[in-house]
């Protein structure tokens, strides 16, 4: 099984993707890289990526940095099966430490990016299926709100405070303990 | 993959709705500089990731996010998170709460005679139950109360009534039912302690309080291991039967507690129990705690005082302690029950500890060493790789270990600071650590704030 899998990445490296962003602009990956993504994964499986693939909710901007996710983490996860578990298992199958540590100080200067770049980064790693890259930003976006009132998130992304007084009271009575 | 259907047609839809943004104050400018926030699927996510408070405080938003964070499939997905969490390759996931929260105090025993309780209030076991719930419990006392570590939410229990030493209680929860439920096992005042244990069940929530068993009581002559806590498995309490039994015509094995049929069992002990028995030495340094035995032809033996039951992957586990075994290799085995119970009882040999000889002071040393959880080498497991997942070890030196096959090497992962101690030779069965799991469970009637 392992030896079999080797084989097929060897064989897949070889072959080139061709990615179309929503502003057209067309950008040529390996197949290991592409297939981070299980929708590209998918399309390539079902045969249809002839003539490249279309990718019409990603702007150029966005499929760049995607695929320089992508180049870099391809590596760590050769051998990774598709499967349900998230990237971020698999990186750590028999990569050594270096090159972990190496991954994640490029996961930290891969986040340094203002809060528009990183939602659409975000939407971009939902709609291709980068369990990894979802992982990642959705972390970071977490880790920004984690210590944060409920006012300051409303000001911080403009969300209107649509609850009535009342719901609001109610609420705060059933989670005062967050509040300590 | 129906994520991507979904997502495919959308527009990248905010949280504001058109009407809203008319509603607010911010001027055009100050919007465009702070985009709006994600689509609902996506706001999960997000959300997902945030410790339990943050997540109950975020509930205050605004309605959508009430929504979502009150709605059934979120719970679901975040306490199957957090139970994952602890599994996570990553090592600073996992968290440890310190168990012992108060000095030793005074405990009268009977008239003029006072022991040292020096273990309470402490949470009881190595693992919170289902969703993060945690037992606390005084049980020179018989008092218990629910714990939920990340909301601070607590529920007393009323009290049990307790005949004193030994007693040893444990908390599970019946997924039929959905209910949690506390067992004490003590020894009767009215019947001299060797003669029989008591139990007494409350299913938390229930007003008819502590009861009898509905199914069973415990066999007559069942002796326990009373100074371990027992081990919450699939569905059932474990608790070891006193070794003294291994050769007697007695019950021998592990006592099983059903949560759901509330009844008793016995699960035969894994095949090296007999084997690993050496003979009696009264040089032995704790010769007062060893457990032994009594051979048919009336020779003592004692068996290795690291024998501890753990709860991994959900299955019942036995730690097989071979550090004063010269002719085996390695200084720890785990074996794992696979199939449970009845003529069924498999038990097999799950992962070896054997570190290089210059390394494990701290593991050869220690009276207990109990395993926690396994951290997963690899996506996807196969034969090969789960002897390479690394293992989480607690030890009543009341510190906590990452142990790694492939180096054989041990990293220090937690100490807990208890200046409760008596001293450093005290080898009580503690590990005055629990596993901490992120909740956001509410058990009704539970209270915030104090405490």
């Amino acid at each position: 099984m392992a030896s079999a899998g080797s084989g097929d990445e060897k064989a897949a490296a070889a072959a080139m993707i061709t990615l179309i962003s929503s502003d057209n602009e067309k950008f040529e990956v390996t197949e290991a890289t592409a297939t981070l993504s299980q929708t590209i994964r998918h399309m390539i499986e079902d045969g249809c990526t002839d003539g490249g693939v279309p990718l019409p909710n990603v702007t150029s901007k966005i499929l760049a940095r995607v695929i320089e996710y992508c180049k870099k983490h391809a590596t760590a996860a050769a051998g990774e099966e598709g499967s349900s578990s998230s990237f971020s298992d698999a990186a750590f199958l028999e990569v050594d430490r270096a090159f972990l540590e190496e991954l994640e100080e490029f996961d930290d200067a891969f986040l340094e990016v203002d809060r528009a770049t990183l939602f659409d980064l975000i939407l971009a790693a939902n709609y291709l299926d980068i369990k990894g890259l979802l992982n990642l930003t959705c972390q970071k976006v977490a880790d920004s709100v984690k210590g944060k009132t409920p006012e300051q998130i409303r000001e911080m992304y403009n969300i209107v405070n649509d609850l009535t007084p009342e719901e609001e009271a109610e609420i705060r009575r059933e989670t005062q303990w967050a509040f300590e | 993959m129906e994520a991507n259907k979904r997502s495919r047609d959308e527009p990248t839809a905010a949280v504001i709705t058109e009407e809203a943004k008319k509603k607010t104050k911010i001027t055009p400018a100050a919007a465009a500089a702070s985009p709006a926030f994600l689509p609902d699927e996506l706001i999960s996510e997000v959300l997902l990731r945030l410790p339990s408070k943050s997540v109950a405080r975020f509930r205050s938003v605004c309605r959508s996010w009430n929504r979502l964070v009150s709605s059934a499939a979120f719970d679901r997905l975040y306490h199957d998170r957090q139970q994952q969490a602890p599994c996570s390759t990553y090592h600073h996931l996992i968290k440890l709460a310190a168990a012992r929260s108060a000095p030793p105090h005074l405990w009268k025993l009977c008239d003029g005679v006072s022991l040292h309780c020096d273990h309470c209030p402490r949470f009881i076991g190595a693992k919170p139950c289902h969703r993060g719930i945690l037992l606390l419990g005084r049980q020179c006392a018989g008092a218990y109360t629910l714990c939920n570590l990340s909301t601070g939410g607590f529920l007393g229990l009323p009290p049990c009534r307790t005949g004193g030493y030994p007693c040893t209680a444990g908390i599970g929860y019946n997924s039929a039912t959905g209910e949690y439920k506390v067992v004490q096992l003590d020894s009767r005042m009215d019947r001299p302690s060797w003669e029989s244990l008591d139990c007494q069940v409350l299913t938390v929530g229930d007003s008819r309080g502590w009861r009898c068993p509905a199914s069973s009581s415990l066999p007559n002559n069942t002796r326990i291991e009373d100074d371990m806590d027992p081990v919450f498995a699939n569905g059932c309490l474990h608790w070891i039967l006193d070794t003294e039994l291994l050769v007697r015509d007695k019950p021998q094995g592990i006592l099983s507690f059903s949560l759901a049929t509330e009844s008793f069992a016995t699960v035969p002990l894994p095949p090296f129990f007999t084997e690993d028995l050496v003979p009696y030495d009264t040089h032995h340094p704790f010769i007062g705690r060893v457990r032994s035995a009594k051979t048919t032809d009336n020779r003592m033996v004692m068996q290795p005082i690291g024998t501890a039951l753990a709860e991994l992957d959900g299955c019942l586990g036995i730690i097989r302690d071979l550090r004063r075994r010269r002719d085996v290799d390695g200084m720890f085995e785990v074996w794992k029950l696979k199939e449970h119970y009845g003529s069924g009882a498999a038990w097999s040999l799950d992962y070896r500890i054997q570190l290089a000889a210059s390394m494990g002071r701290e593991l050869r040393e220690t009276w207990l060493v109990v395993p926690i959880c396994y951290l997963p080498s690899a996506a996807n497991s196969s034969s090969s790789e789960e002897e390479k997942r690394k293992i989480v070890l607690a030890t009543t030196a009341h510190d906590a270990h990452v142990y790694d096959p492939q180096t054989r090497t041990l990293a220090s992962l937690a100490v807990a600071h208890d200046n409760y101690s008596r001293s450093d030779d005290d080898h009580d069965n503690l590990l005055c650590m629990a596993l901490y799991q992120e909740s956001l469970v509410h058990v009704p009637g539970m209270e915030y704030g104090a405490n």
